[in-house]
């Protein structure tokens, strides 16, 4: 007999009409507190420094719910790419997954091994989770917003700290996560979790290179570290900075997946080899902690990679439509934009995930060395040449030297007869018996 | 700007990171409190609480000595992380430099006559150049003794 | 004391410690800045001792985490943003990472922990003792001088103000530095060379 329902609750949670009134239960009740408080929140939103602690409420609570959303999408991912339906048992459609996997986790018993370094062993996970939560500070989710009841001319930032070193917040912010994995792989005194956690230092310092150089490329042509102004520049030009940097993409791209520790770079849990890599002694929240943090960091990452070239809340490559409305009701549609750009780049870092199979670790280390690190270093001096010849903004010249960069580095890889992320050269060949 | 509790009047953004700051250490300790107070406890013993490698009794401790790769891994990665963060400053400067007008970036007397005399961003860019050129001079230098060889 | 105890005892020292600090900076002219330096300065202190009087390495680096951050969070108290972030990124990112490694590397079995013996504890306390001497009687030898506004102007970025610097007034200094990294790459070459069998 296939799996039937026999408590209440499974039966409440398996209908269809549980979902909706439950949503609209929420959306009411929101709605009339928001109505009710009114006069109160109308002045702390047009108050740049009180809008800023809502949207960092706000973020928070946003980017935990992704989070939550990331898990079930992730298996749903996985699902379909592996031919299968993926969670579809606590409540309609695997919807309240979520809940259950963190209701889990909190109902497990908090454990510490008896030979782990206890406070270290702690401290880890509190760092992954603080570490990634910061991130998200720096994102310039809508543009400039003017409430109508504000004085003309004024308007709110809807970023939670507008910094002038920006981009080397997120980059200061990244290299602190490494600590979480250093601390996670030694506090545990275990061999897998040790490995785990120096395989993924070596991995993350090396990936940060090539991530610092590609975001170099776009710096330079835009003169300004701040993430708003980026985004305003290309809304306005209506040109997005992927079409002049499209090899600086990749390598941000490709630095991003390695910084993130996903798959195809997820050496430093690899279940295969490592069981769990560096969170192996970990269970209960403090699991659910480097989970949070994992995925966390992937969204502010697609947020990043969103503001620097796809531009923001831009809504199209051309044009410039957008770039000077301040009004509330725009400023929903933009975040709107940007918020369904992030999400397109998180499904196709779930759905690479599932498609392509991990690196082994030599070949991890001469793709960014040899590979990404002096391709980078031709693009910064690239990148330069056009600024100097004040060609920075124009597509065709840009894309020229792109062409170019990417076709000298093909010919000399081609030239040297080893491939980045091939065999090795003093590998034997295996002997592959008759089948 | 002016109700955050800011470090100084400049600064008043890093007021709001603080805030963040406290906001989620804050979150992180609640989750593993209440980790601890609402997760059972149940009994300990050496099996138990023991290391886990599979099943097999562990053997040593796990904090041994290393490769020295990792060594050199974290030295390269020091190199080019200096490198990089010299080129920041040029990078946000650069494409500023240009007209010579714009006092907001080159401020300095010199630099103004440079741009004035027509040097302008091609003197910077041969400044960045030489700067590049001798370390690609190492990275080519140690390509060659086999510094970025895995096996 | 159990570790419960010992842990609500450093806690409530913390809190005292923080309300001191907030009672001198309310004496102060400005409150909230002194305040703020106040804490990043104990916090300074407190993780640099933590570092000396811990007796397992990777713990000492632990602290060393906070004792950098601490400075990075001077740093933005000088308006100096750029310096701040240079040094979350190299020397927390990097250097500490370096030193760790290092140290692994070096050691029979750093792990262990090291304790000092008494001569060590000795001289140690003699050489610190007379550093500590020389500082104080600097600090007090003289009038500091007082530069009116040193803090750069929100106006022009500090990244900026820098990038003109090196690229005008410090450039040879500047290409200098390329030399010297050069020499690090050929360090790194020398610890890579193939082992002899």
């Amino acid at each position: 007999m296939p799996d039937t329902p026999t408590k209440t609750y499974d039966l409440l949670l398996r209908r269809r009409s549980t979902l909706i009134i439950a949503a609209v239960g929420a959306a009411v009740l929101g709605g009339g507190l928001t109505l009710v408080l009114w006069p109160w929140i109308k002045p702390l939103l047009s108050a740049q420094s009180t809008f800023s602690i809502l949207l960092m409420v706000a973020g928070i609570g946003i980017l935990l719910s992704a989070f939550a959303i990331c898990t079930l999408a992730e298996r749903k991912i996985a699902g379909f790419v592996q031919d299968r339906r993926g969670p579809n048992r606590v409540g309609f459609w695997g919807l309240f997954q979520p809940v259950a996997d963190g209701l889990k986790f909190l109902l497990k018993e908090d454990f510490i091994p008896a030979r782990a370094d206890r406070p270290v062993f702690l401290l880890a996970p509190c760092i992954a989770l603080v570490v990634s939560l910061l991130g998200f500070a720096i994102i310039p989710w809508a543009g400039e917003i003017h409430w109508p009841w504000m004085p003309a001319g004024h308007t709110v930032s809807t970023q939670v700290a507008s910094i002038n070193v920006g981009v080397l917040y997120l980059l200061a912010t990244g290299s602190l996560s490494v600590y979480a994995v250093v601390l996670a792989g030694w506090a545990s005194n275990n061999k897998y979790a040790h490995f785990g956690g120096l395989r993924a230092t070596a991995q993350m310092l090396s990936y940060e290179v090539p991530l610092g150089l590609g975001l170099l490329c776009v710096l330079l042509a835009c003169g300004t570290l701040r993430l708003e102004e980026i985004v305003q520049q290309q809304a306005a030009s209506g040109v997005w900075n992927v079409f002049l940097h499209p090899l600086a993409f990749l390598l941000v791209l490709i630095s991003t997946f390695a910084e993130t520790n996903r798959t195809p770079f997820d050496l430093a849990e690899a279940e295969q080899e490592l069981v769990g890599g560096f969170h192996t002694e970990y269970s209960s929240m403090k699991f659910a902690m480097f989970f949070i943090g994992e995925y966390t960091h992937m969204i502010t990452a697609s947020a990043l990679m969103v503001a620097l070239f796809f531009g923001g809340w831009a809504p199209l490559p051309f044009g410039g439509f957008l770039a000077d409305s301040t009004a509330w009701g725009w400023a929903l549609v933009k975040f709107g934009i940007y918020a369904g750009k992030v999400s397109l780049f998180i499904g196709f870092f779930m759905l690479i995930r599932w498609t392509i199979p991990r690196f082994r670790f030599d070949q991890l280390m001469r793709l960014a060395w040899k590979g990404l690190v002096p391709i980078g270093m031709a693009m910064v001096v690239g990148s330069g040449v056009l600024v100097a010849l004040e060609r920075e903004r124009n597509v065709f010249w840009s894309l020229v030297v792109n062409v170019a960069l990417l076709s000298a580095a093909l010919g000399v890889a081609r030239l040297s007869k080893q491939e980045i992320t091939g065999r090795q050269a003093n590998m034997p060949e295996i002997e592959v018996g008759p089948v | 700007m002016n109700n955050v509790p800011s470090a100084a009047p400049a600064n008043s953004d890093y007021g709001s990171i603080a805030i963040l700051i406290t906001i989620v250490t804050a979150l992180a300790l609640a989750i593993l409190i209440a980790s601890h107070l609402i997760g059972p406890k149940r009994r300990r013993g050496p099996i138990k609480h023991g290391t886990y490698e599979s099943g097999v009794q562990p053997i040593g401790t796990a904090r041994r000595r290393f490769n020295v790769r990792f060594y050199l891994v974290a030295m390269l990665f020091l190199l080019f992380d200096v490198e990089i963060l010299f080129f920041f400053p040029w990078a946000s400067l650069f494409s500023r430099i240009k007209a010579a007008g714009d006092t907001g970036a080159v401020h300095h007397v010199w630099a103004t006559a440079m741009v004035e005399g027509g040097f302008g961003s091609g003197f910077f860019l041969v400044e960045m150049l030489i700067f590049i050129g001798i370390l690609f001079v190492g990275y080519v230098y140690a390509w060659r003794k086999g510094v970025f060889q895995w096996d | 004391m159990s570790e419960n105890t010992q842990l609500l005892v450093f806690g409530l020292l913390a809190l005292l410690v923080l309300a001191l600090f907030a009672g001198i900076a309310l004496l102060s002219e400005k409150p909230v800045e002194t305040f703020v330096f106040y804490v990043f300065a104990g916090a300074m202190v407190l993780s640099s001792a933590a570092i000396v009087f811990s007796k397992n390495i990777v713990r000492s680096a632990t602290w060393l985490l906070g004792t950098l951050g601490s400075a990075a969070g001077l740093f933005l108290l000088l308006s100096a943003n750029y310096l701040a972030a240079i040094q979350l990124i190299v020397y927390a990112g990097g250097i500490l990472i370096l030193i760790v490694f290092g140290v692994m590397l070096t050691a029979k079995n750093p792990f262990l922990g090291f304790a000092a013996r008494p001569r060590e504890l000795l001289i140690a306390g003699v050489v610190g003792v007379v550093l500590f001497a020389g500082l104080v009687s600097v600090m007090f030898a003289g009038p500091w001088p007082q530069v009116p506004n040193a803090t750069p102007s929100s106006e022009v970025a500090p990244v900026h103000a820098i990038g003109t610097a090196l690229l005008t007034t410090y450039l040879v200094p500047f290409e200098i530095v390329s030399v010297l990294l050069l020499a690090v790459m050929i360090g790194a070459a020398y610890l890579a060379r193939p082992e002899k069998r």
